[in-house]
């Protein structure tokens, strides 16, 4: 690789991204001008409507035998007009009046009586005068009330404190969090959600102005005959890509910053707000933003090199920007904390160190405990970036994606092919369905089920019978062979006593590393709550069908079939069980338990490439499953069994380290097995010759 | 010089659908000679010529640029050519004078000789004049003067053109046929794809018939109109060569 040739591409490129203004007025310039004008703007405008709204003039009626006194304070108070109408409820549902204060039929008598008597404040919480309406009154009816209490206790001779024996202060007044701590509660969530954002959309137009445009305008073809070559051209890419994206986040950053800080001490009337960075903290964000801009700057340019034409380069940068929202959003989410599991989650990670970093400072406790996450947080974004850009990197060299007019355009019409001997889905594929699957159950889920039937173990069967036909329904519209694409082949029987050994080791190690690594799941949590109902509703044979055999089968058949061998007809045998694995994960939804289930994921899909059979991973998956479920029902019925209390609760290390070594047994088995045997046993190696 | 040997392009090869774009093409063009490959769109002329200039790999086949083996020297067949096709735009942001400079420092050109280069590249295509204006503000014919200067910028002895005058107007792609006779004159080897059967009679020294990614006829015009058993033209000449095929 020639340095000099990336860095005259980037200084092309750069040269080319500042002349364009408008582009660069519109992203960077107008945001930085804009905060301060929305917020600033906002927040008075915000102030001086519900100062209007106090100070504006609310009708309320009277209903029942409302007593003279309170009914003259009604009358007197500022804000606050008595109406004549006949039928109060009415005329407030019709907007006629904003409140309707209504005494019960025996108010005068009970009140007199020394009981409690029953007022209610008919009012319209959808209408915002009604709201301040009833706020008015509240105040009106609480001074009267306390009138009268006084008067009952000093009519019985009581002290007015006997009746309060404890007095807790207003939270106002007792808030051991410092202005800095409030403000960035409040701002710095905002802003690390918004860094993030700025983050992706400072890398669009550079990226997709970089490739799609140059194909676009026809001299990507021209630039690609010079003597740079295809790594140097990326890489100088990639590097404006990345400048133009921090250089957007830095403005953002600094801009946000300076605005929340004055929105801040504009709220703080009683100076309680209080929003700023200090030099660390700032240089410590910024340190993690360079890996965060790397990595979607990697990824933008790698779907721009995918698009034909700018335009499409915009549809494909969509479902970006749709990935990195929720990963971002986990910032302004109640109740996240940053642990080691998540810090280590790309995007997530970052946008609750920058939150954390926020709020810990000035609080040198607090930043002992946030500091360690660093390096965490540093690595697994690199790590990402890394993929991301060597990602680029292969999308940039790969012949029928650089001239796609030349090779293969895609084509609906592939979609519903005739059946073709031993064609399997290719790595779109590989990721479109279990998405597809993911959303479909998600939608029939809210759409469909109620919620009394959210337990029930019919949603279990459903989930696993959509699993199934989503596969069936892409197999059979993309006219595949689904004895290639699933692996329904025969296989060593040797291989069988392995996937036993890999089941039932595996199950026996994973309670004891949940315990060793802390990343146990919450107990009380939807899940568990679900399981527990589970294990206490049915029969071992029911219980062993619904949670072993049938995700069993219907698991292997989405991942082990479909999408590894989906992601094996373009990459190597390793790259294909590690991707196919962390989509295995990351379906399942629990954060907590991504590693356990990608690293099962990865050990049956070594099982499945190395028989070529999809039925030993369906034995392992289904023995996994079903001597956890099967412990636990055992567990739960007779507590008093101690081994299985030690070994699924985790607390015996040689039970752990035992199931991990019959696991690899398991595994070392499998290779044995299938060494010498011939045709469909996968060596692993590099991607099979074009396809 | 170029010289192809059984050069052969399949896409997806082995799988449904395969493609077989160029089906072993043989051909020679010599330093001071027109070569032209002519051909109906989808014939394989493109495809021919991007993997001549090293951006598309063959299946198949051997590549000669200047006695360079392409396969194994791609970089220094690069340096050797220099590549105009009709969709080559200009990058509208820049000026003539800087897009030619970037070129020319791709191609390793630095100092003095990097700005006589320029200099001259742009003098002999008259483009002194607007060299220094944004490429976005110039006409169709600046434009294209623009895109010449980066093709010769770095003084290739072989120029790759597919179909150059496709989409210009008459005047431009005039223009253009001037600097092809130009780049002969001067002794470059001038590799030239076209579907236009007058622009190939006007041009080429030897022409190669191409459908359906093989060579039907090779040789000057008049050769190739014996060939197709004495054809009056060459449009002629090229029906009575890929007979019932042609249409398709």
């Amino acid at each position: 690789m020639n340095g000099r040739r990336v860095l005259l591409v980037l200084q092309k490129e750069v040269r080319e991204a500042l002349r364009d203004r408008r582009t660069l007025f519109v992203t960077l310039v107008l945001p930085i001008l804009l905060y301060p004008a929305l917020m600033i703007g906002l927040g008075t405008v915000t102030a001086r409507q519900q100062g209007k709204l106090r100070d504006a003039m609310q009708t309320l009626a009277l209903e029942g035998p409302v007593p003279a006194a309170l009914r003259e304070a009604l009358e007197k108070t500022k804000g606050l007009r008595l109406s004549a109408e006949k039928d109060p409820a009415a005329a407030l549902k019709a907007g006629r009046i904003h409140l309707v204060v209504r005494a019960a039929p025996d108010f005068p008598e009970v009140l007199a009586a020394g009981g409690t008597a029953r007022l209610e404040l008919l009012h319209d919480s959808a209408n915002e005068p009604s709201a301040e309406a009833r706020r008015k009154a509240l105040e009106v009816v609480a001074a009267w009330r306390d009138g009268i209490l006084k008067e009952r206790l000093a009519g019985r001779g009581i002290d007015p404190a006997f009746i309060l024996p404890v007095d807790v202060p207003p939270a106002s007044a007792t808030d051991v969090a410092s202005a800095t701590r409030r403000g960035a509660h409040v701002f710095g969530r905002l802003l690390s959600f918004m860094l993030v954002v700025m983050v992706v959309t400072g890398a669009f137009t550079p990226a997709v102005d970089a490739v799609a445009g140059e194909k676009e305008r026809g001299t990507m073809e021209t630039l690609l005959i010079s003597p740079a070559t295809r790594l140097e051209i990326v890489l100088g890419k990639f590097l404006s890509v990345f400048a133009v994206s921090v250089a957007t986040a830095l403005g953002n950053l600094a801009s946000m910053g300076v605005t929340f800080g004055q929105f801040a001490s504009s709220l703080g009337v009683r100076g309680k707000v209080d929003f700023t960075l200090d030099a660390g903290t700032a240089a410590t964000i910024f340190v993690i933003l360079l890996p965060l801009a790397a990595l979607f700057s990697a990824l933008a340019l790698a779907l721009s090199t995918l698009a034909r034409s700018t335009k499409e380069a915009q549809t494909y940068l969509t479902p970006l920007m749709l990935l990195a929202m929720p990963l971002s959003m986990v910032a302004v989410v109640p109740n996240i904390d940053l642990g080691f599991g998540l810090a280590a989650v790309p995007v997530a990670g970052a946008v609750l160190l920058f939150r954390d970093l926020m709020l810990a400072q000035g609080e040198p406790a607090l930043l002992a405990k946030v500091i360690p996450m660093v390096p965490v947080v540093l690595g697994a974004t690199a790590l990402a970036a890394g993929l991301a850009v060597r990602w680029a990197v292969w999308m940039f060299g790969r012949e029928e994606v650089l001239f796609r007019d030349a090779g293969e355009a895609f084509s609906w019409k592939d979609l519903r092919a005739s059946r073709r001997e031993g064609s399997v889905p290719g790595p779109g594929g590989a990721f479109l369905l279990p998405a597809a699957a993911l959303a479909a159950t998600f939608l029939v889920g809210q759409a469909v089920l109620r919620p009394e039937w959210a337990l029930s173990p019919w949603t279990l069967v459903g989930q696993q019978a959509l699993l199934l036909a989503a596969v069936a329904a892409g197999i059979s519209l993309a006219g595949l062979d689904p004895g290639a694409t699933l692996g329904l082949r025969s296989f060593p029987p040797a291989a069988l006593a392995g996937a036993v050994l890999l089941g039932c080791g595996s199950a026996v190690a994973t309670p004891w590393l949940v315990r060793v690594t802390g990343l146990e799941p919450d107990a009380g949590g939807p899940m568990a709550g679900f399981l527990e109902s589970l294990l206490r509703g049915h029969s071992l044979p029911v219980l062993l069908l619904l949670t072993a055999a049938l995700p069993a089968l219907a698991e292997e058949t989405l991942f082990r079939g479909w999408v590894l061998r989906g992601l094996r007809s373009e990459m190597s045998g390793v790259a294909a069980i590690l991707l196919s694995s962390v989509i295995f994960g990351v379906f399942h939804m629990e954060p907590e338990r991504i590693a356990f289930t990608a690293a099962l994921g990865a050990g049956l899909g070594f099982l499945a490439l190395r028989t070529g059979s999809l039925w030993p991973g369906v034995v392992a998956h289904a023995l996994h499953n079903g001597v956890t479920v099967g412990a636990a029902k055992v567990w739960m019925e007779a507590p008093e069994t101690a081994t299985a209390v030690r070994v699924f609760g985790g607390q015996a290390p040689i039970a752990g380290i035992a199931g991990l070594a019959a696991a690899g047994a398991g595994l070392l088995l499998v290779h044995l097995s299938t060494r010498s045997a011939p045709g469909a046993r996968d060596s692993l190696g590099a991607p099979p010759p074009s396809g | 010089m170029v010289r192809v040997e059984g050069l052969t392009k399949i896409y997806r090869e082995g799988r449904p659908g395969e493609v077989r774009a160029v089906d072993g093409v043989s051909f020679e063009a010599r330093p001071g000679e027109v070569f032209g490959l002519l051909g109906p769109n989808g014939a394989g002329k493109t495809t021919t010529l991007r993997m001549l200039s090293t951006v598309l790999r063959p299946s198949g086949g051997t590549i000669l640029v200047d006695g360079v083996d392409a396969a194994a020297r791609p970089d220094e067949v690069r340096r050797r050519i220099g590549f105009l096709s009709g969709a080559t735009g200009v990058y509208d942001r820049l000026t003539p004078r800087e897009q030619a400079r970037y070129y020319a420092e791709l191609h390793g050109l630095a100092g003095e000789e990097l700005e006589r280069r320029v200099a001259e590249t742009l003098r002999v295509l008259r483009a002194e004049e607007f060299a220094d204006r944004p490429c976005g503000t110039l006409s169709s014919g600046q434009k294209q003067k623009a895109s010449l200067a980066r093709t010769v910028v770095h003084d290739p002895p072989v120029l790759v053109l597919d179909e150059p005058t496709a989409n210009l107007d008459v005047l431009v792609a005039r223009s253009v046929t001037e600097f092809i006779r130009q780049a002969k004159g001067a002794g470059r080897t001038v590799l030239l794809s076209t579907h236009d059967m007058g622009e190939a009679e006007r041009l080429c020294d030897r022409l190669a018939v191409v459908h359906r990614g093989r060579v039907r006829a090779m040789g000057t015009v008049p050769e190739v109109l014996a060939a197709a058993g004495g054809a009056p033209d060459l449009e002629a000449a090229f029906f009575a060569l890929v007979g019932e095929e042609g249409g398709a």
